[in-house]
Order: structure tokens, then C-alpha cells, then sequence
């Protein structure tokens, strides 16, 4: 599939504008770099409610994505991604803090910027009794520049459901007509929350597609995802929300940096001694092993010399570097710790 | 499976803040009638599935003249009948405008489409008037046949002056588009229209004089009554066709002309103050 093909490519060019997006925001004087923001977020802030009852969804966040990067912005249930999307796509004002896209206040400013910028929403919001070719006709005419209707929904494969009433097309196909309305008007930023959310493997993969032609072909993206590897595969750069604030943000690799890896298996209750380790093992009296660590391949070798030489079984035996998804889950789960 | 080659191999204009200086701005204005029209083509196709909506907006307006068969037959002089239809047409409008849009407005919040239209290009007012503007022109379309069968049937004389009875009508009309968005705001869903829709439409009724005998009320009771949003309405329609007012005397010349700036007046006047209301009160999305 070509978005495997592509992976490698992706993580490759992720290391560039990484850099040039931290050298954007320690040197502001660069102007040449500063042309090529397409969104820049300072301190934004915003608050629910008033007084005793108000609740800080969104807390003192700074962003910058730069023309034609795909930006993954993580976080678990109630992070506030979707607090921050608003506003960054202009639908609520921040209660603090700036937002310029293409140079524009978002909010205020928002005939400049939203002929410019897609949506894909959480929503659907399309009339029940219309088709989808209708819905999506409708939605396209208010757009100033729009794709032909059809293109758009072989795009996300509906052609064939052009003539379907949307009351009648399934979860799947109405996030697709979603994506549809999303890119009917040929953006230069497109906002994507939560696009694959609903999809079947096989659609899946096919948004996957959609969107890496998109980000090919210049377009900057802002996806949200619950998914760890779409973000994985596809974000040059991500970030990783927890309560309104941005805890972690760069390349996978970036993220991932610093993190241990893990290793564990099932030891019989007879084994003696471990040996010397570089990270921090832990044995259970039911004998499971767990082993922090990183150093993992020194470690895995030490382990598994031992092992061979005192002749004990390593059964069910994982080994894994550290992973987005064991980030994302150390952070997810200090939630637990804090409020537990 | 191919990802669409169309979108591959056509690389993106570079220096795109150069792109977005001129120009930029003129552009919504001129896109703004195809996006109202194509909204509102969308809009029709949603009313002629809506046949429960239809039935009723074709129908209500042919039946109306037939209603007034008997008083005709009996000898009802023309003049007291195009009286009567003044409020018959009230009616209609509440019907084909107020009611029709209060649950298609209620309806299109129930969907989620507003909420939608709100994040693109569109402003609000277009996709407010998109919604309003199939039962607007089916509304006038009705109220013209109607006026047409009326007058051979009935027996009624011809509309002294046309004009200012399309104007009552046509600014009546446009005036229950904010009321139906003011009444969505305490409408839950479509069904509950049926209760929300009643305090508007019994008021108005009694404006148009279709409810209490006007000349039994005290004098200050009636004066209060000609300044709700429908009796403006009546009292176009009779002075645009007989060319009388309420009391039934004659107006000709400068009085008609007064007459007519004051009825205007009442009802810009209203539906001024309605969509200031709508501005800043239009609930746009479900509660929750």
C-alpha cells in the first residue's frame, strides 16, 4: 500500500522542517522563514463558563505550522483538542492569546481566511432528505472556489452513492462526504478532526491516501486523531495534548527520544539470580519480568546470554522500543495517577 | 487502489500571501447571490419532499376564495369580501411563511446544517435567507393565484392599486422570516413547533382582525391592535385593493400616500427589531 511505501519518505523530510520550525521561533527576524507560516497561536488560552464553574480547556498554547506540513495534534478524551481547532479555525474566539492564519485574525477576519482553510468537523450536518450529491452540491456553491461535485466524491470514494439519500448512507459514508465538503474547496489549510474515525480498514486507508496526495500536493493539515499510527504515518510533525497544554511536541522521533523501552516475559519461580542490567527490572512473585530500559539492545543481549547459560525458559518474551503509542500512554495515564 | 493522480501532479501556486492581498476582498461580495441561490436551491428540493409542507402551502391559498363562496352567494357586497380576504391572506402567510420556516429553521438546526453553513464561506444572513427564500416565492406565487381566482369567482373588483398591495403582502411576508427565527429560539424540534408557533399565530390573527370584532373592542384597545405586526398587512391589502382604510372612507392623494409611509413604517419597524434579535440571539445549534 502506498502510504507504507511512503512512511519512510515521511519521517525523512520530518527532520528538516522540524528544524526549520524551531529555528522559526527562536529567530523571528527571518523573514523568508516567516512567510511561509501558514498558522501561528501564541498563549491561547480559552475558558469555559465564569467564575467558580469555569473550566480551563485550553491553557497558554503556542503553535507555528509552516506551508505544507501535516500537523497531528494528539490527546486523550477532553485534552482539548478540539477546544483548540475552533479556534484555530476561527469558529470561537480564544478568551486569551492570538491566532493568525495567512496573517488574519481568524474570528474577526474570517472572509479572508475561510476561502482559504477546510473543515472537516466532528458533525456531519447535512439536511437528512437531501442526496449526497445534492448535500455536497449545495455545500460547494458556497464556496469561492470550488472542485467538480463529482471529482470531490470519487475523491472520497462516494460516486456511486451520489444518488443516496443521507438519511440512508451508512457512519462511514457521511464522515467520507464529510472529508468530501472538507476538500471541496480546493484549501491551502485544511483542519481535519478526527477524519478516519468510523472508517473501515479498507476506507481507512484509502483517507490515508487522500490525504498524503493532499499534503503532496502542498497542502498544510491539521489532523486530530485518536489513531496513534495515522498519526504515525502520516504527521511530519506532532504534538501531544493534556489538560489544554502541549506536554510534547516535534517528530515521532523527537517525541519518542528520551523514552525507555520495554522488555518482558514469563520466568519459571526456580530461575535464579538476573544478571547485571542497564535498566531497571522488576520481578513479580508469579514471575513475570518487566525490564525499564535505555539500553535495549545491551540489554536484551545480556538477558538472553543469561538465559541460554542457566538454562532458563524466557516464555512470552516483548521486546519494544519506545513508541508513540507508549508516550502517548505514560502521559494518558499520568492523568490516573494525578487524579487517582 | 489509485489516489486520484488529478490531485497529485498539480503542485500548489508558491508565495501564497501575495495571493491573498488583492482581491481578497471584493470577492465574497460578488459570490454572494450564486451562494444564496445555490443554498436555497437545496432548500426547494428539501420543500418538494416535504410534502406534508407542500400539500399544505398549494392547497390552504386555492381554498381560501371557496371559503368565502357562501358570503358571496349571499349577497356580500365586493368591497366587505376583499375586506375579509385581507385576513384570509394573513393566514396564508402564517401558514406558507411562518409556520413552513419555523420548522424548516428548527429542523436545519436539528440536522446540524446551520452549524455546518456557519464554518464556511456563507454569511449568516445568506444562510438564513437561503432557507426563507423557496417558501417566500412559493408564498407569493399562491397569494397571486389566489388574488387571480378570487376576483372571477367572487365577484370582487379589480386592486385599485396593485402596488401597495404587493407591498403590504410582500413586506408582511419578509416580516414573519425573523419571527419564525425568533420562535425556532424556544422550538426544541419540529414537532414542538405545533405548541411554540400557537402565541404568534393567535396574536396575528387577532392583528388581522380574524379573531375580535375590531369595532366592539374600546378605542384604546383597537389603536394597540394596529400596531401588531399583521395589521399592517390588512390595512395594505384594503387600501391597495378598495382603496379605503379601516373605517371603510375613501383615501385618495397625499392621505393615501400617508397611509401607506405608516403601514410601511409599522412593519420595517418590526421586522427591524426581529432581526436584531435574531443578530444577537439565534440559537444556531441544538441545546444540549
Amino acid at each position: 500500500m502506498t502510504t507504507l511505501d511512503q512512511a519512510p519518505t515521511t519521517t525523512g523530510s520530518t527532520g528538516s522542517t522540524g528544524t526549520t520550525a524551531s529555528a522559526a521561533t527562536t529567530s523571528t527576524d527571518a523573514t523568508d522563514i516567516a512567510a511561509d507560516i501558514v498558522l501561528q497561536a501564541s498563549g491561547l488560552s480559552r475558558r469555559y463558563g465564569r467564575g467558580k464553574d469555569s473550566y480551563l480547556a485550553v491553557d497558554g498554547l503556542d503553535l507555528t505550522l509552516h506551508r505544507g506540513e501535516l500537523f497531528g495534534l494528539l490527546g486523550t478524551n477532553g485534552a482539548g483538542k478540539t477546544s483548540t481547532l475552533e479556534v484555530l479555525e476561527g469558529l470561537a474566539r480564544p478568551t486569551d492569546g492570538t491566532v493568525r492564519v495567512f496573517g488574519h485574525d481568524p474570528y474577526r477576519e474570517r472572509r479572508a481566511v475561510r476561502p482559504r482553510q477546510g473543515l472537516m468537523l466532528q458533525t456531519g450536518g447535512f439536511p437528512a432528505d437531501l442526496t449526497a450529491l445534492e448535500a455536497l452540491r449545495m455545500w460547494s456553491r458556497t464556496l469561492s472556489t470550488p472542485r467538480p461535485v463529482l471529482d470531490v466524491l470519487a475523491d472520497v470514494d462516494l460516486a456511486d452513492r451520489a444518488g443516496t439519500r443521507i438519511s440512508s448512507l451508512s457512519g462511514g459514508e457521511l464522515r467520507r462526504l464529510d472529508l468530501a465538503s472538507a476538500i471541496a474547496g480546493d484549501p491551502e489549510l485544511l483542519f481535519l478532526d478526527e477524519p478516519t474515525t468510523g472508517l473501515d480498514p479498507e476506507s481507512r486507508a484509502r483517507a490515508w491516501e487522500l490525504i498524503a496526495s493532499l499534503k503532496a500536493r502542498g497542502t498544510t493539515i491539521v489532523l486530530t486523531t485518536h489513531y496513534l499510527d495515522e498519526a504515525e504515518s502520516l504527521a511530519d510533525r506532532l504534538a501531544i495534548m493534556h489538560r489544554g497544554q502541549i506536554v510534547r511536541e516535534g517528530t515521532v522521533a523527537d517525541v519518542v527520544a528520551g523514552h525507555a523501552a520495554r522488555i518482558r516475559a514469563t520466568l519459571p519461580a526456580s530461575a535464579p539470580a538476573l544478571p547485571e542490567l542497564q535498566g531497571e527490572a522488576v520481578r513479580s512473585p508469579e514471575g513475570r519480568l518487566e525490564v525499564t530500559t535505555s539500553s535495549l539492545p545491551e540489554d536484551l543481549h545480556t538477558l538472553l546470554t543469561w538465559a541460554r547459560s542457566a538454562g532458563v525458559e524466557l516464555s512470552s518474551l516483548d521486546a519494544r522500543a519506545a513508541s508513540l503509542e507508549s508516550v502517548f500512554l505514560e502521559i494518558a495515564g499520568s492523568t490516573h495517577t494525578l487524579e487517582g | 487502489m489509485t489516489s486520484s493522480p488529478a490531485l497529485v501532479s498539480a503542485p500548489r501556486a508558491e508565495s501564497p500571501l501575495a495571493a491573498s492581498a488583492p482581491g481578497s476582498a471584493a470577492a465574497p461580495r460578488t459570490r454572494r447571490l450564486p451562494r444564496l441561490l445555490g443554498l436555497a436551491a437545496a432548500e426547494l428540493s428539501l420543500l418538494r419532499r416535504n410534502r406534508m409542507q407542500l400539500g399544505t402551502a398549494i392547497v390552504l391559498p386555492l381554498a381560501l376564495p371557496f371559503f368565502f363562496l357562501p358570503l358571496a352567494q349571499n349577497g356580500a357586497s365586493g368591497a366587505a369580501l376583499a375586506g375579509v380576504l385581507g385576513t384570509g391572506f394573513v393566514v396564508v402567510l402564517l401558514f406558507v411563511v411562518y409556520y413552513n420556516l419555523l420548522s424548516a429553521y428548527v429542523a436545519r438546526r436539528q440536522d446540524l446544517v446551520l452549524k455546518r453553513l456557519r464554518t464556511g464561506e456563507a454569511s449568516d444572513a445568506t444562510v438564513l435567507a437561503a432557507t426563507a427564500t423557496p417558501a417566500l416565492l412559493l408564498a407569493a406565487v399562491m397569494i397571486t393565484l389566489t388574488t387571480a381566482l378570487s376576483i372571477p369567482l367572487l365577484d370582487l373588483p379589480l386592486p385599485e392599486n396593485p402596488l401597495v398591495l404587493a407591498l403590504g403582502l410582500g413586506l408582511g411576508a419578509v416580516m414573519l422570516v425573523p419571527l419564525a427565527l425568533v420562535t425556532a429560539n424556544i422550538t426544541r424540534t419540529v414537532e414542538s413547533a405545533q405548541v411554540t408557533s400557537l402565541p404568534a399565530m393567535a396574536v396575528l390573527m387577532i392583528g388581522a382582525g380574524g379573531i375580535l370584532p375590531l369595532d366592539l373592542l374600546p378605542e384604546w384597545a383597537a389603536r394597540l391592535i394596529t400596531f401588531l405586526p399583521s395589521a399592517p398587512i390588512t390595512a395594505l391589502v384594503r387600501l391597495g385593493w378598495l382603496g379605503i382604510d379601516a373605517d371603510g372612507a375613501a383615501v385618495a392623494g397625499a392621505d393615501a400616500w400617508l397611509l401607506t409611509a405608516g403601514q410601511t413604517g409599522i412593519l420595517l419597524a418590526w421586522t427591524l427589531v426581529g432581526a436584531l434579535i435574531v443578530r444577537e440571539h439565534f440559537r444556531w445549534e441544538p441545546r444540549g
